[in-house]
């Protein structure tokens, strides 16, 4: 399971990397991008703010998913804790001010309706939440509690990674756009922020085991016979 | 692969066309000034995006037997494409009438319907345009066959 670790990370860094290269047709002045022009077809009430936002919100997360895969480091946490606070400040104001507001705005125009619109705003809620209470754990000390929700929020940012992965497989299958989209939107979302309870309860569940059996073993502890 | 069958696909279109009289040269237009740009156009798009990927392949139909007459007089004729995506080449797979437009052969010029109105055919590369006039690809009377 630990092998995973690197292999997820590295995954998600590269599927970051991928929507940041691809998001470059959302600055050409001069044309619009084939996801801007599916909503043109809406058509948009307000375009030149939507596609403002929509800026904002690539800019946003082009930033805050590679930010949280750093700040997973424990060379960094082990060697340049404040470096790992201030980022993590940083990618917590990014996400709440930045990140989960445009989110929020573009779900408005989602393609699958109400539908689309609920998934992504569950998702930039599950952002938010995760964000203050990671935040307000990480103040009171509890790291264990910080981790955890510090986990959903990277796992909801690279919902971004697995749904186009998702849609690119749909398509090669031919399956209906729409029905892929929200089914590539419905199911990471609630499928990661599942796993990150998951994994939760059974680091907890493994953490209880060990201090139970190293008490178990400390009770064994006899003068001079060392531990049985 | 994909646009070796793309136009594959638009070839034989062309070609299964060629028996009309009237509508050679609206689908040659259509494949010429606008299919094959947006196939060129979409070669060059990411595959890693929220947006619809590309087609794997599309075909052209035009959809008047005879030319129409707009009210300025110029003849045009209605224009289907299907597109098909993913792997499998059966006749199910066609999605009926991705794009619509119309084609002046008189003038070469191509629009797509986009909403309520045409827009040159560049705007489905993405291209900013405005609307094209009210009278454009709105017939007013049916011309007979050329």
């Amino acid at each position: 399971m630990r092998f995973l670790r690197p292999v997820v990370i590295f995954a998600l860094a590269l599927g970051s990397a991928a929507i940041t290269w691809a998001s470059r047709v959302y600055f050409d002045a001069d044309e619009y991008a084939p996801f801007v022009m599916e909503k043109l077809e809406l058509p948009l009430p307000n375009e030149e703010r939507y596609i403002l936002i929509l800026k904002l919100h690539v800019i946003a997360a082009a930033f805050a998913l590679p930010a949280c895969l750093l700040l997973l480091s424990k060379t960094l946490m082990r060697r340049a804790p404040q470096v790992h606070r201030w980022l993590g400040r940083l990618t917590g104001a990014v996400a709440l001010f930045a990140l989960a507001p445009s989110g929020f705005y573009l779900s408005l125009y989602a393609k699958g309706g109400r539908l689309g619109t609920i998934g992504f705003m569950l998702s930039g809620a599950i952002v938010v939440f995760a964000t203050v209470q990671g935040v307000r754990a990480a103040r009171a000390g509890k790291y264990v509690v910080h981790r955890k929700f510090m986990f959903h929020v990277l796992a909801q940012l690279a919902v971004a990674v697995v749904s186009r992965a998702m849609l690119f497989a749909a398509d090669a299958a031919a399956l209906d756009h729409e029905t892929a989209y929200l089914v590539s939107l419905w199911l990471p979302v609630i499928g990661c922020a599942a796993l990150v309870e998951w994994l939760a309860v059974r680091n907890l569940s493994w953490r209880d085991h060990a201090s139970l059996s190293s008490r178990r073993r400390r009770s064994h502890v006899e003068p001079g016979f060392g531990r049985v | 692969m994909r646009h070796f069958l793309l136009v594959a696909v638009v070839l034989t279109s062309s070609l299964a066309s060629a028996g009309s009289s009237t509508t050679p040269s609206a689908v040659a237009l259509v494949n010429e000034r606008l299919i094959q740009p947006l196939a060129a156009k979409e070669r060059e798009q990411s595959k890693f995006s929220r947006a619809a990927l590309p087609p794997a392949a599309r075909r052209v139909r035009v959809l008047d037997e005879k030319p129409q007459q707009d009210s300025a007089g110029n003849a045009f004729f209605s224009f289907a494409v299907d597109a098909r995506h993913g792997w499998a080449a059966s006749e199910e797979g066609w999605k009926k009438a991705a794009i619509t437009g119309c084609v002046y052969p008189a003038s070469g010029e191509v629009f797509i319907k986009r909403g309520n109105a045409f827009h040159p055919a560049k705007a489905a590369l993405g291209k900013k345009t405005k609307p094209a006039p009210d009278a454009t690809c709105h017939a007013t009377a049916q011309l007979s066959a050329r």
